[in-house]
């Protein structure tokens, strides 16, 4: 890929992507009756920008990666000890009033809303830094350090020595098939304990935030009442999470066994070498499925977004129709740079892989679209409609 | 008899044209609804269906998704979407346009009646342009107009307001033509006007070039089919195209009556028709593998590209000459020669040569038992479907019904005490415990009318309305059946309208039966907004009228209650 062409397209998509950070920001600022719901979309507009932004700083300094390390390591340090420092803050100051107003105003709901605002921002970014690591060390594994100079040669022929002359090969490949198995089963439990703990944090977070749940005149009830309710969740959360841990220590001891009994039959399988499709997409591929993540996300979370808030404005002014017309215009210049750069330098082996990702995306973006509406009273409206009927629209006028 | 038995085995409709009549009967299993001229209002019609079948359709038991995407689109100021959102886009990740191919019923009275022998006109470089006009109704209707709207307070489903040809023959000719819709509180007939025209038109229009092309309506103006298109490259079931396999010879292209550039593109409905008609059989339905049909391999006598034999047996070396295939297909896991050795070896030479068939795919027992396995699989397929297909008749047919009261003039108003809205102590417009008692008011004229926010005529006639309130001495309450969910009263009244607050007109809030708005239903309302009552002095109705009310009727229909 060309280095200049991707710079400039970095540097716009960045710009871009501040861009409407910003709105997003202001849009938070100047809402009133912003819901929960619309924070943690926000959140999770967080998580994507910065899991962007780390990947194509990569692949601009793929030179450099430890320094992004490091710096990224700095940036988390002190990132977390502003978001706890806000925190507190904010805590301390809602203590200090109340002691000053008088303890029945001390949990007003506008009150501990008010303060809560600013060190939710704070966190939303936070997580999406942490959960950006995570993805930083999967996609892009910290690289061995510079190894010893040594003598590969004598190496090999001392491993060879160890080696039988004629191997075992259907040990060898059932012994792979075992680990193949058993890596299979790993992924798959960790990925069953995320959804789990991601849809119990979910739960946890709605609640928790939702002010209409805490009244200022009935703190203890308030406070039983969300212990009875997430309890349980807490409870099952820490247990899913120690028997995958636990799950994960035995099969890594199993697959041990087996990485063994490979190496022992030989290290030679019957199957014949394949000329195949790449394995693992290339860097740019991984870059691009990160765009089209993004984009996904600003097409279809934010556009939504923003026609409810510049419709629910009171005064709809042109200032607001212009800027929220220059964020579609960047939209959608954005998601053609994504479908040229998509077109021109993804092979065609890619593009299954690509496909399937869009697929997953796609479907488990109408399964959250679904559940956020019938959060928010989208499927009852469709009744309403339905079972209502406007004349007019069925020509009777 | 074996001519009537010959006609049927030759006439027996399609796999596709079954599945395109089930769909329709089990989309509008509510038949008792074309019997009473009344929709159905239960709890299915939280559920779309995956294509178009309008919602005021006497039979349809579930919403359409269409109408409900533009009635949601209305609401954006206070409710985003994304309902909605999501279910279009799990419909289409699933299906694509296969819905457009074996799931719609609009799809289906088209191709009836291209069946109508008539000179047709092909498709062509035209109407392959034509076929973008639906993105551009798409982002017209269906987007800008109910969102534009929205913002002057407006609701107004472009798409379904100005186009939907199925609506007007489901929907509106559905309800018109039944005879308890004719006269009394619900007539429908007095509500006709220059829409109804316009739409009449539209309808007609279609069903005539219906006969002349494929499919007009789903290539030229269907939104949904332009939604679904976006979703065809990734959709789960559809038909795909085996590159390996290609010719590039074009039947599949020239036999389709699409505007398709090629297989499973944008403009593809998956009907299946071109699987039949490629040499190669490279088009094949995706997830073919489940339903084990047979390839082209096991058949003798077939011709196989290099391509597959490299693919289903070994690696071919990277030459792919003859004497390599063949030496190469000889080294493994290769059967002795049978009488299924009669597959030929197409190569780019133009010589044939035989391959003898790989251990295991051509076994005859295996390839039995597969069969059999698929047969099974099929039959059960079928008897699940009409299974649910009477369950969804059984249910829908005897499901109680509240009871429809026929308002008459001269009749006694009945009697209701329901909470009014208002400013609470907080500042808030909100539910009051106060109540409006009929009773209380009787001596009075009262003006009833029953409205919704998300009513397009409801919200244009409520300020003349105000106007009469505050002309004559008549009292006028706004009955709202307020089922929405998450609704806040300050928002649902629009901001342009803020003055009816002020006004005096009462506005209530209906006692709701689960879905059903009591009081709605006592008056005589069947289901559609606006309805407008007047009970005279003596509590007796003096004037009733379903649809919209202009202001100088309900001025002289108020004076007449007042001098009475």
């Amino acid at each position: 890929m060309s280095s200049h062409f991707l710079k400039i397209k970095v540097i716009f998509c960045h710009g871009a992507a501040f861009y409407r950070k910003i709105i997003s920001f202001a849009y938070i600022c100047s809402h009133e009756d912003f819901v929960i719901f619309d924070r943690i979309i926000l959140t999770f507009e967080y998580i994507y920008v910065t899991i962007y932004i780390i990947i194509v700083y990569q692949e601009v300094a793929l030179n450099k990666s430890e320094k992004i390390r490091f710096g990224y390591g700095i940036f988390l340090a002190v990132f977390t000890v502003i978001v706890g420092v806000v925190f507190i803050a904010q805590v301390a100051e809602l203590y200090y009033s109340g002691i000053k107003d008088g303890l029945s105003v001390i949990y007003t709901t506008e009150r501990i809303s008010s303060r809560l605002i600013l060190p939710l921002i704070f966190l939303g970014v936070w997580i999406a830094a942490i959960i950006a690591g995570f993805v930083l060390s999967v996609v892009f594994p910290i690289k061995e350090k510079r190894a010893v100079v040594r003598d590969d040669g004598k190496t090999l022929a001392l491993l060879r020595s160890k080696m039988p002359e004629r191997g075992d090969n259907a040990e060898y490949d059932a012994a792979c098939k075992k680990i193949k198995q058993i890596e299979k089963a790993r992924i798959c439990v960790w990925c069953i304990v995320s959804a789990i703990l991601l849809i119990y944090g979910v739960y946890i977070m709605i609640f928790v935030f939702n002010p209409a749940n805490f009244h200022s005149d009935r703190l203890r009830e308030d406070v039983l009442v969300l212990v009875r309710h997430l309890i349980a969740l807490v409870i099952v959360g820490f247990a899913v999470a120690i028997v995958a841990v636990i799950f994960e220590g035995v099969a890594a001891r199993c697959e041990t066994e087996f990485v063994k009994k490979a190496i022992v039959s030989g290290d030679r399988s019957s199957v014949p070498t394949k000329q195949g499709p790449e394995k693992h997409a290339s860097i740019v591929v991984k870059i691009i499925c990160a765009e089209i993540a993004f984009f996904a996300v600003e097409l279809f979370m934010l556009a939504p977004f923003f026609i409810t808030w510049i419709l629910g404005s009171g005064d709809v002014t042109s200032g607001y129709i212009a800027i929220v017309a220059i964020f579609f215009v960047i939209l959608i210049v954005s998601g053609y740079l994504l479908y040229k750069t998509a077109k021109k330098y993804v092979p065609e082996s890619s593009a299954k892989v690509i496909k399937l990702y869009a697929r997953i995306a796609v479907g488990g973006l109408a399964i959250v679209f679904i559940v956020a509406g019938a959060l928010n009273g989208g499927a009852g409206a469709v009744l309403t409609k339905a079972i209502n009927i406007c004349t007019e629209c069925i020509g009777l006028g | 008899m074996k001519k009537v038995f010959n006609w049927i085995v030759n006439h027996f409709p399609t796999r596709r044209r079954i599945i395109q009549l089930y769909t329709f009967l089990l989309y509008n299993a509510n038949l008792k609804g074309y019997i009473n001229g009344t929709i159905f209002t239960g709890n299915s019609k939280y559920f779309c269906t995956p294509s178009m079948n309008c919602y005021s359709c006497p039979g349809a038991v579930a919403a359409c998704p269409l109408g409900a995407l533009q009635n949601a689109l209305t609401a954006s100021k206070t409710t985003t979407a994304y309902y909605m959102f999501g279910i279009i886009a799990l419909f289409g990740l699933i299906l694509g346009r296969t819905i457009c191919g074996f799931f719609c019923p609009v799809g289906l009275g088209q191709e009836l009646l291209y069946k109508i022998k008539t000179p047709k006109i092909r498709k062509n470089k035209y109407t392959r342009t034509l076929s973008y006009l639906k993105y551009v109704i798409l982002v017209v209707f269906v987007i800008a107009i109910p969102l534009m709207f929205s913002i002057a307070g407006a609701t107004v489903p472009g798409f379904c307001k100005f186009i939907c040809p199925a609506g007007t023959f489901e929907g509106g000719l559905g309800l018109l033509l039944n005879p308890a819709n004719q006269s009394g509180s619900r007539n429908l007939l007095d509500m006709l006007g220059p829409i109804f025209t316009w739409k009449f038109a539209v309808l007609c229009v279609v069903i005539v070039a219906s006969v002349l092309l494929y499919r007009p309506f789903c290539r030229f103006i269907c939104p949904l089919g332009a939604i679904y298109g976006f979703f065809n490259g990734i959709a789960l079931i559809g038909v795909k195209l085996d590159e390996n396999k290609c010719t590039d010879c074009g039947l599949c292209i020239q036999h389709c009556k699409m505007d398709v550039k090629h297989v499973g593109d944008h403009e593809c409905i998956n009907c299946g028709e071109c699987i039949s008609v490629c040499p190669a059989k490279a088009i094949t339905w995706k997830g073919s593998k489940i339903f084990l049909r047979k390839n082209d391999i096991e058949e003798p006598a077939g011709e196989v590209k290099l391509g597959d034999i490299r693919k289903m047996t070994y690696t071919a070396p990277a030459n792919g000459t003859l004497a390599t295939a063949t030496a190469a297909a000889g080294e493994n896991n290769v059967a002795p020669a049978n009488e299924h050795s009669n597959i030929k070896l197409m190569v780019s030479e133009g010589g044939y040569a035989d391959i003898p068939p790989v251990k295991g795919e051509n076994d005859r027992s295996a390839r039995g038992k597969k069969h059999d396995r698929n047969f099974w699989i099929r039959v059960g397929a079928w008897i699940a479907a009409f299974a649910v297909l009477l369950t969804a008749l059984i249910y829908f047919n005897t499901l109680p019904e509240p009871e429809i009261s026929d308002i008459m003039i001269g009749s006694q108003a009945p009697a209701f005490s329901l909470k009014k809205y208002g400013y609470n102590e907080r500042g808030r417009y909100d539910l009051l415990d106060e109540t409006f008692d009929m009773e209380d008011h009787l001596g009075e004229v009262v003006v009833v009318n029953f409205w919704a926010t998300w009513c397009g005529p409801c919200v244009e006639e409520l300020p003349e309305f105000a106007e009469v309130a505050d002309e004559y001495d008549v009292t006028i309450v706004a009955i709202h059946g307020r089922i929405e969910v998450n609704s806040e009263p300050e928002i649902w009244v629009p901001a342009n309208h803020r003055e009816w607050l002020s006004s005096k007109i009462v506005f209530l809030q209906d006692e709701m039966d689960g879905s059903t708005a009591k009081t709605f239903i006592a008056y005589g309302g069947v289901n559609s907004y606006p309805i407008t009552v007047i009970v005279g002095k003596d509590g007796k109705v003096t004037f009733t009228m379903q649809g919209k009310l202009d202001k100088s009727t309900l001025e002289s229909e108020v004076q007449k209650a007042l001098n009475a």
